[in-house]
C-alpha cells in the first residue's frame, strides 16, 4: 500500500453497478459491503467471491441497527451482519450513530439522535450489546444530520468522542458527513445538501487532507450511493482520495 | 438504565419520524422550518429511489409517475425496510389492484418477482426457483421461468 494509507489501504462501498469498474481497479485494498444489500440467506455474490480471492480484505456495514434507536439492537439482525462478516471474513463491521425506526416505523434514512447524557448512555447500552454479538470489531460512523433535536447538551465531536471511549469501539470518520454540517449548519436549509451522490467535493477532500496530516488513518474509502460514474471517472476520484491523504501524511512527517 | 429513560427518548423519536413522514406539524422545540424542508427530501429521496430502481415502470408511467407514486407515499407514509425495490413492488402491486398497472410495468413486476421473494420481515431474498405469468388486454401474455442452470426463460405473446 501507498505511504499513509494504513493497514486497509484505499477502499471503496461495494454496490452491484461499480462490481466492473471494481473488479477492474488494481489498488483496491478493501471493500465495504453493506448487508442489507446481500441476501441474509445467500451466498456471498460472485464478484466479491472473486475480489476476495484477490486477497481484498472486507468491511461489512449495517445500515438498519438502529444503534441510536431507544431500542436494543435485534438478535436476528446482528446474527446476519455476523454471518456476512464470517462470509467474507472481514476484518470489522461498521455501523451509524442514528436511529433508523420508531415505534415499529421505518425511517428510510439515517436520522440524528439527540446529543443528551440520556441518548449517550442509551446508545453505549445498545453499541456493547452489538459488540458483544458480533465476532469482529465495531466502528461507528457520523452521519449528516437533517434536522437539529433542540435537547442538544453536547457537541457532536464530545458527544462522539465520549461514545467510542465507553464503548471502546473504532471510529468510521465519514469525512463528507462532517463537511455537510458544517455547511448546512446555519445555512439556508434549502440548500441541503445531499452527500454520496457525486463526486467527492474540493472540501472534503481538503478535511481529508487535514485529517491525514494529523493522525495515521488506518484506511481510507469513496462511498458512492447514487448516480454510480463511469469507471474513468470513479479511477479519477479514488486518486484523487489517495492522493489527499498521501499529501497529509508526508506534511504530518515534517519535522 | 431505568425503562423510563429508554420510553421517553422511544417517544421523542416517534414525534420527529412522524414529523418528517409528514403526519405531526406539532413539534415542540424543533425549527419547524428545517422539519418541513427535512421531511421534503426525504419525500423526494424516496421517489426518486423508486423511479430508479422500477426504471421501466417509472417510464411507462410517463407523466403520471409522480402522481401515481405521490398517492401510493400517501397511503404507506414509512417506507418497507427492504429499500426501493420493495417499496416499488408494493406502489406496482397497488397499481394492478387498481387495474392501472402498465403493461411494460407489468413485465417488471413479473421479472422482479421472478428474482426475488419479499418477506413478512421487510428484506427480499433472491430466489432460486421462479415461475410467473402476466396477462393483459387486448390479448397478450407474458411467461417466465427461473431455475438454477437454466437461468431465466421468457415467453412472450405475441412474439
Amino acid at each position: 500500500m501507498s505511504e499513509g494509507l494504513g493497514d486497509l489501504g484505499l477502499g471503496i462501498g461495494w454496490r452491484p453497478e461499480l462490481a466492473l469498474a471494481i473488479e477492474r481497479h488494481p489498488g483496491l485494498g478493501f471493500v465495504e459491503l453493506t448487508a442489507e444489500n446481500h441476501d441474509p440467506d445467500g451466498p456471498l455474490a460472485e464478484p466479491v467471491r472473486q475480489l476476495i480471492g484477490r486477497g481484498v480484505k472486507v468491511v461489512v456495514h449495517g445500515v438498519s441497527l438502529s444503534l441510536g434507536g431507544a431500542d436494543p439492537p435485534k438478535p436476528d439482525r446482528l446474527a446476519a451482519l455476523s454471518r456476512l462478516a464470517g462470509q467474507s471474513s472481514a476484518s470489522l463491521v461498521s455501523e451509524h450513530v442514528a436511529f433508523v425506526r420508531a415505534g415499529g416505523v421505518e425511517a428510510g434514512h439515517l436520522l440524528p439522535v439527540p446529543r443528551t447524557g440520556e441518548s449517550l448512555q442509551i446508545l453505549v447500552e445498545n453499541v456493547l450489546a452489538a459488540r458483544g454479538a458480533l465476532p469482529v470489531p465495531l466502528a461507528l460512523e457520523n452521519i449528516a444530520a437533517l434536522v437539529e433535536w433542540p435537547e442538544g447538551e453536547m457537541g457532536e465531536a464530545e458527544f462522539l468522542t465520549e461514545l467510542l471511549e465507553r464503548t471502546d469501539s473504532l471510529l468510521l470518520l465519514d469525512v463528507s458527513n462532517v463537511h455537510a454540517n458544517a455547511r448546512n449548519h446555519g445555512l439556508d436549509p434549502l440548500e441541503y445538501h445531499d452527500t454520496h451522490a457525486h463526486a467527492v467535493d474540493r472540501g472534503s477532500l481538503a478535511l481529508l487532507e487535514a485529517l491525514a496530516a494529523r493522525v495515521q488513518v488506518p484506511g481510507v474509502m469513496l462511498e458512492r450511493d447514487d448516480d454510480f460514474p463511469p469507471a474513468g471517472e470513479l479511477a479519477t476520484e479514488l486518486d484523487a482520495i489517495r492522493e489527499a491523504v498521501v499529501v497529509g501524511a508526508a506534511r504530518r512527517h515534517e519535522p | 438504565m431505568t425503562e423510563g429513560v429508554r420510553a421517553r427518548l422511544a417517544r421523542r423519536q416517534a414525534e420527529l419520524l412522524s414529523a418528517l413522514l409528514g403526519q405531526n406539524s406539532d413539534l415542540p422545540g424543533f425549527d419547524a422550518r428545517q422539519v418541513r424542508t427535512a421531511s421534503a427530501s426525504l419525500h423526494s429521496k424516496r421517489v426518486r429511489a423508486i423511479a430508479r430502481a422500477w426504471p421501466r415502470l417509472a417510464a411507462a408511467l410517463g407523466p403520471d409517475f409522480g402522481c401515481e407514486v405521490g398517492r401510493h407515499l400517501d397511503e404507506h407514509p414509512s417506507p418497507p425496510e427492504g429499500g426501493a425495490l420493495s417499496d416499488g413492488q408494493a406502489f406496482a402491486r397497488g397499481l394492478a389492484a387498481r387495474a392501472c398497472l402498465p403493461w411494460e410495468g407489468r413485465l417488471e413486476l413479473l421479472a422482479v418477482e421472478l428474482r426475488w421473494r419479499f418477506g413478512e420481515d421487510g428484506r427480499r431474498r433472491q430466489r432460486r426457483f421462479g415461475a410467473g405469468l402476466a396477462v393483459g388486454r387486448p390479448f397478450r401474455l407474458a411467461a417466465a421461468v427461473r431455475a438454477p442452470g437454466v437461468g431465466e426463460r421468457w415467453l412472450r405473446l405475441p412474439p
